[in-house]
């Protein structure tokens, strides 16, 4: 479980960005953040993250470390295929002998085996995404932050993204952000991000 | 009136990328360019905007003038070249363009006192946005070519993006918008076209195109 009580968050130049948040998302729920441009989307993640401490309050967290997709794929895509990315995040879970075989299980368990002598800057933004959450994946999180991944995408693609996420996450605690309310993902609970704080919706 | 002629192109590495793309774009009206992922778009952009030469086809303005067009890239707020607002909108250096960029940074909400001496890259994501978009459409040509200027943005700041849009629709602009989001077309009625495969596949009203679900599916909006 993941729990933020009363939770005041910011950076030195801004202040106080994010004024008294409590919330709370198990495994198997998605909580959607709905927020404008600069409403705090991505810094209450990174408090979630454990990247930013808050400045009062606690955040409480059972599920280990998170996987983060960020809003920009191509910033955490780093291997020149798409077979390496996958590499990079198993060969810490795997010996030298067992890794070939992990990376083909996860090719495949995430459908992008086509992909996998690809090289992942030169795919489309929809494939971009899917392959860096695979590679998010293969070190089993137990807990999801997802910023705004639609929000590059085209209607299909992002259509795409929705299905691989409820067919490979279903057991995950996921936070998902968006910033138009059209792009509001299948969720659990919806929330809106306005002045700094939380406020339930829909 | 912009006029694309039979334009082929295709990039050294091989895929053709155009073939026989031909197509007029109104003045005083907005064209929006849909289709999949790797159907064309941005190279059709660059192509309208003469920043690349078709290897064969032409593009035709009339009347004919000099520069033709502006091209705002995508991301267009991560190529400021200098540390504050003003020194940014100064560099456009006319008089004349200067006031039109003031201009556009106030139909798009931009209080310019402000921000005037912050730096570019210190804006929130939809301000360096609106600002990019203000500065470059402040050029006075002809036509006006926008690669995604929406991407990301929130409701508010793509509705802003539209207003710009309008107004330059009301100078007479030539304005063509290649765009993957559907409440800009809503915003903002004009002509869409879908581009599959390096071709002009389907051309009409936004209306009819945001009203028949087959339109938005071949355009991968669906």
């Amino acid at each position: 479980m993941l729990e933020l009580r009363e939770v005041f968050a910011g950076y030195r130049d801004t202040g106080e960005i994010l004024r008294e948040i409590s919330m709370q998302v198990e495994a198997g729920q998605t909580a959607a953040i709905y927020g404008l441009n600069g409403s705090g989307k991505s810094t209450l993640l990174r408090v979630c993250a454990g990247l930013l401490s808050p400045t009062r309050g606690t955040v409480k967290n059972t599920l280990g470390r998170p996987g983060y997709l960020q809003q920009n794929p191509r910033l955490q895509l780093l291997a020149s295929t798409v077979r390496e990315e996958l590499a990079l995040s198993l060969r810490r879970l795997h010996t030298p002998e067992s890794l070939d075989g992990a990376i083909e299980e996860w090719l495949q368990r995430c459908s992008i085996s086509g992909l996998s002598r690809r090289v992942p800057r030169e795919l489309s933004g929809g494939q971009q995404q899917r392959v860096a959450l695979s590679a998010i994946l293969c070190r089993k999180p137990r807990f999801l932050l997802l910023d705004e991944p639609d929000a590059f995408l085209d209607g299909r693609s992002s259509g795409e993204f929705r299905d691989f996420v409820s067919e490979h996450c279903s057991d995950c605690a996921i936070l998902w952000t968006h910033s138009r309310r059209s792009s509001a993902p299948r969720a659990t609970r919806f929330f809106e991000l306005r002045d700094g704080r939380l406020h339930a919706s829909h | 009136m912009l006029r694309a002629h039979d334009l082929f192109f295709r990039y050294d590495d091989g895929g053709s990328v155009l073939s026989g793309f031909s197509a007029e774009f109104a003045a005083g009206e907005v064209t929006y360019i849909c289709g999949p992922s790797g159907s064309g778009k941005t190279t059709l952009s660059l192509l309208l905007a003469e920043m690349m030469e078709p290897q064969s086809g032409e593009i035709l303005l009339t009347p004919d003038e000099a520069p033709r067009a502006t091209m705002v890239l995508q991301f267009a707020e991560e190529l400021f070249l200098t540390d504050s607002v003003r020194l940014e909108i100064e560099l456009l250096t006319d008089t004349k363009r200067i006031g039109a960029a003031h201009h556009h940074l106030k139909s798009c909400g931009l209080c310019l006192p402000e921000i005037a001496e912050r730096d570019p890259f210190t804006l929130s994501f939809g301000q360096a946005r609106l600002l990019a978009i203000s500065i470059q459409c402040a050029q006075d040509t002809p036509v006006y070519i926008l690669d995604e200027p929406t991407i990301g943005l929130d409701e508010v700041n793509m509705l802003r993006v539209s207003v710009l849009l309008k107004v330059l629709i009301s100078l007479g602009k030539v304005v063509v918008v290649v765009t993957h989001d559907p409440e800009l077309i809503e915003s903002l009625p004009g002509r869409v076209m879908i581009l599959e495969q390096g071709t002009l596949a389907w051309h009409g009203p936004s209306a009819e195109f945001l009203a028949t679900s087959s339109l938005r599916s071949r355009a991968a909006l669906e």
